[in-house]
């Protein structure tokens, strides 16, 4: 909170009735977990990891609580949250809730205590090390023998507030706010949904995890949707919902680059997937008025594509009055307009047997505009930053950011991403597609279908650009979809429900994310749907995983 | 972990009498170059081979090794662990206690997995007694990089032994990257990891076509790294690499979680190693592997051997 600088600071302050406990894991605390007593039986193994979880969330506290006790805020002199103690009643403090902890802290303040809890995730270390040269009851015995080790976080925390408001007073809620929980050991995911029915009022949980983890349930025995927890989706099916989010944070970084007066399209331009506007619309060039942009675009393409003409002549579309058609037909020519673009862009002739060919087009500036960036992100606001932050630095004296800059941005940003989705590691060997193996392949399977659709031989209005997992799926097939889910490559549209954690995908719609997107050169739009089975047959994949 | 290294001049190498020597049966036909070219003497000679992709000069290779009076075995991983852990125990303790062992493994066909259970084997014995090591890597003759990626099944520690542990694990991860030329591989392997630092080792000192497919395939993240950030190391030169890497990863823990990543050359790997038991337990090192699904491509000797050697149980404060 100290470190954000918002024009919504003071209101979001006042809404905040808790002190926040993060508790991080990342991909190398994961590993470095599971290799703990390794060599130890499982459930040995199970209690050092436990405990060193345990050691993690309590320095986490003790971290908060130094700063909810630290009142002054010397750079602004504001004071944030905040509750003055003595020396004497953090000496107190200290002791009471050490002797609870099973600690012994060098010196008797929050930052020895802070340093015990340090030390002893390098005791857990040592211990396991130590248990492992030792005979299987012996290690047991060891184990046993060590009190801390059997310390429940939650009662911990439980135990330690107590004996601190007997101190210092009430110190009002805590949020235990665990982060990317997916990577934890499934030991401890259990241990923290299991205290979701806790009684306790003090504190409240937010758990942060993948969207889909198939050997994971949250059951009614430890916790019940919309009782004990609301799930709060953080993608966005439909891509105009995130629009307001991430326009809020580009606008306060283009204010912090000394452009105040700037808006966001000032700065990066429309995206031509947002078609006209109505104050778009009074310009002569504007909209679909003969000479503008999107005049052009639908002119050229009917010039060199057939099929689209034949489409024109059949809805009775003409180019030259598109302007004044009457609401529904220019409703109907708005949804044309994506494909349009895109179809325009990329191809260049149909040959006389119906091979469409296609445009080499290495940087278009297609995907560069506003709105772009933030589907590109899907709402992500770390995506967003890079993104945006780096295209600031190359912003022009007029404040304006290149399109070419931009579309070359997207695609530093796609390589990382496929580079990303490349390392996955994948256990089994997947299905060969066209002779290649692994998750991007599939990707790439469904995003070729997808372009086929738009730019294929014969002109579609209503390309699909979305699929459905069908019933007959196989397993094979769903971990591969649940892997593409939790990377975020694709994204969830509709059926996963809102009262769930992991579920049954058969049923789900699921749309590519548009960073992808972009690489098989689509539209970023929604798009119809065809089933995930249609998708992979019509690709060469064998039948009998559908 | 106390460690003493230095550099390895490999015309040493036929003036020692080893107590144990470690070789590889791979499919490379570099795999047996040192042999070739040194004939080392030992007590005991032993060439262990993978169990999987006999293919190419893997035949010859082994015929040659028994040729040579290697005791041969085709060894699964579990197995090698076993029975090289045991190898190298049995050398140490025949060993008499006013001698220190000498120990000369070359690492030039080992996958980094086996690396790594020699590295720790070495390091546990030299807790006990100082042992020597002497690594030895023969370099490839430039060969292009395939054109399409393999597919990863492994990224992870390249052991439990080299996960470390963090008493900090709210720090970010300060990354160290050894670059190879697999295309996009490490810049894939940071967005997988998010460290909140990232330093990266680029090979020099070989063909210069090996420099320029290693600039070409980590394009991006050349072009987004800050410059200060990337070394270029010399591969004929292991020490000096192990130095600067070092010095970086013992200011580093400080502050962050040192994870190593040693893509590229294997003596990066097994300096990587080495930096990590001087940094134990804090810097862990990890693994990119297609493993069994790994294109085997042919690979020939330079000619060159670079090295270096290893005293485990003693470091320059000794």
């Amino acid at each position: 909170m100290r470190a954000w600088n918002s024009p919504e600071k003071a209101r979001v302050q006042n809404q905040i009735n808790y002190t926040g406990v993060f508790v991080p894991f990342d991909r190398s605390w994961k590993e470095q977990l599971g290799a703990l007593g390794r060599k130890l039986p499982a459930e040995d193994q199970e209690a050092l990891g436990i405990a060193a979880f345990t050691t993690h969330v309590l320095r986490s506290f003790v971290s908060s609580l130094r700063q909810i006790l630290d009142i002054d805020d010397e750079s602004t002199g504001e004071t944030v949250v905040g509750r003055s103690i003595s020396r004497h009643q953090e000496v107190e403090l200290t002791q009471s809730v050490a002797n609870s902890w099973y600690l012994s802290p060098e010196v008797p303040t929050l930052s020895g205590l802070h340093l015990a809890l340090t030390d002893r995730l390098s005791d857990i270390a040592e211990l396991s090390s130590q248990a492992s040269l030792l005979s299987e009851k012996d290690a047991r015995n060891r184990l046993a023998n060590e009190t801390f080790l059997h310390l429940q976080f939650l009662a911990a925390l439980s135990s330690g507030i107590e004996r601190i408001e007997n101190v210092i007073g009430e110190l009002g809620q805590w949020a235990l706010l665990f982060d990317e929980l997916e990577l934890a050991p499934t030991a401890i995911i259990d241990l923290i949904v299991r205290s979701l029915r806790s009684a306790d009022p003090r504190f409240l949980f937010k758990l942060s995890l993948s969207p889909y983890t198939p050997n994971y349930e949250m059951t009614i025995e430890s916790a019940m949707p919309g009782h004990d927890y609301d799930l709060l989706k953080l993608w966005y099916p439909n891509k105009e919902d995130s629009y307001k989010f991430c326009r809020g944070i580009v606008q306060q970084m283009i204010a912090g680059r000394d452009l105040e007066q700037r808006t966001v399209e000032d700065v990066f331009g429309r995206s031509v997937f947002e078609g006209e506007t109505e104050v778009d619309s009074a310009k002569p060039t504007a909209g679909y008025h003969p000479g503008s942009a999107e005049h052009k675009r639908f002119s050229a393409l009917a010039e060199r594509d057939r099929s689209f003409n034949d489409y024109l002549v059949q809805h009775n579309i003409n180019l030259d009055c598109m302007d004044q058609l009457s609401e529904p037909m220019k409703a109907r020519v708005r949804k044309l307009a994506a494909v349009v673009t895109v179809r325009e862009t990329f191809l260049s002739t149909i040959s006389p047997n119906g091979e469409a060919k296609f445009r080499s087009r290495k940087n278009p500036t297609l995907y560069s505009g506003a709105t772009v960036l933030f589907d590109a992100s899907e709402g992500n606001p770390r995506l967003l930053i890079g993104l945006v932050d780096r295209l600031l630095d190359t912003r022009q004296d007029s404040g304006r950011v290149k399109r070419n800059r931009q579309a070359t941005e997207i695609g530093f940003a796609l390589a990382r991403f496929r580079a990303y989705l490349k390392t996955i590691p994948t256990e089994k060997a997947l299905v060969p597609i066209g002779g290649a193996r692994g998750l991007l392949a599939f990707l790439d399977t469904i995003g070729k279908h997808f372009f086929d659709q738009v730019c294929g031989p014969e002109f579609n209005a209503e390309p699909a650009l979305s699929f459905v997992v069908d019933s007959t799926t196989t397993d094979r097939i769903m971990d591969v979809l649940a892997q593409a889910m939790n990377a975020g490559a694709i994204i969830e549209v509709s059926g996963l429900g809102s009262t769930t954690v992991s579920g049954n995908l058969r049923g789900t719609r699921f749309r590519l994310a548009y960073l992808l997107a972009t690489q098989h050169r689509l539209p970023l739009i929604l798009g119809r749907a065809h089933s995930l089975r249609e998708v992979m047959i019509s690709s060469g994949v064998q039948r009998d995983l559908f | 972990m106390k460690l003493k290294i230095e550099s390895l001049d490999p015309t040493t190498i036929g003036r020692v009498h080893y107590d144990l020597i470690l070789v590889c049966i791979g499919y490379e036909k570099r795999a047996r170059y040192f042999v070739e070219a040194k004939t080392p003497e030992g007590k005991s000679k032993f060439a262990l081979g993978f169990d999987i992709q006999k293919v190419l000069s893997y035949n010859k290779n082994l015929n040659h090794f028994q040729s040579a009076g290697y005791g041969c075995s085709v060894v699964s991983f579990a197995e090698f662990s076993e029975q090289s852990r045991h190898l190298i125990r049995e050398a140490v303790g025949r060993t008499s206690s006013d001698a220190d062992p000498r120990i000369i493994v070359d690492i030039t066909s080992l996958s980094r997995a086996r690396i790594a259970v020699l590295v720790e084997a070495l390091a546990e014995e030299g807790r006990q007694r100082p042992v020597n090591a002497d690594f030895v890597y023969s370099p490839a003759k430039y060969s292009a990089p395939g054109k399409q990626p393999d597919l990863i099944t492994t990224c992870k520690p390249v052991s439990d032994y080299f996960a470390g542990w963090s008493n900090k694990p709210e720090q970010p991860l300060a990354a160290f990257v050894g670059l190879g030329y697999e295309i996009e591989k490490a810049i894939g392997v940071l967005e997988y990891l998010e460290p909140g630092w990232i330093w990266v080792f680029f090979p020099t000192g070989t063909d210069k076509r090996y420099e320029k497919a290693v600039e070409s395939a980590n394009s991006t993240l050349l072009t987004e790294l800050n410059r200060n950030r990337r070394i270029n190391y010399l591969v004929p030169r292991p020490l000096d690499c192990y130095t600067i890497l070092n010095t970086l990863v013992s200011k580093v823990k400080e502050t962050a979680r040192p994870i190593l990543i040693p893509l590229g050359p294997k003596i990066f790997s097994l300096i990587s190693m080495l930096v990590s038991l001087a940094n134990s337990p804090e810097a862990s090192v990890w693994r990119v592997s297609a493993g069994e699904h790994q294109a085997a491509k042919q690979r020939r000797a330079t000619g060159e051997l670079v090295g270096v050697a290893v005293r485990f149980g003693e470091d320059d404060r000794n």
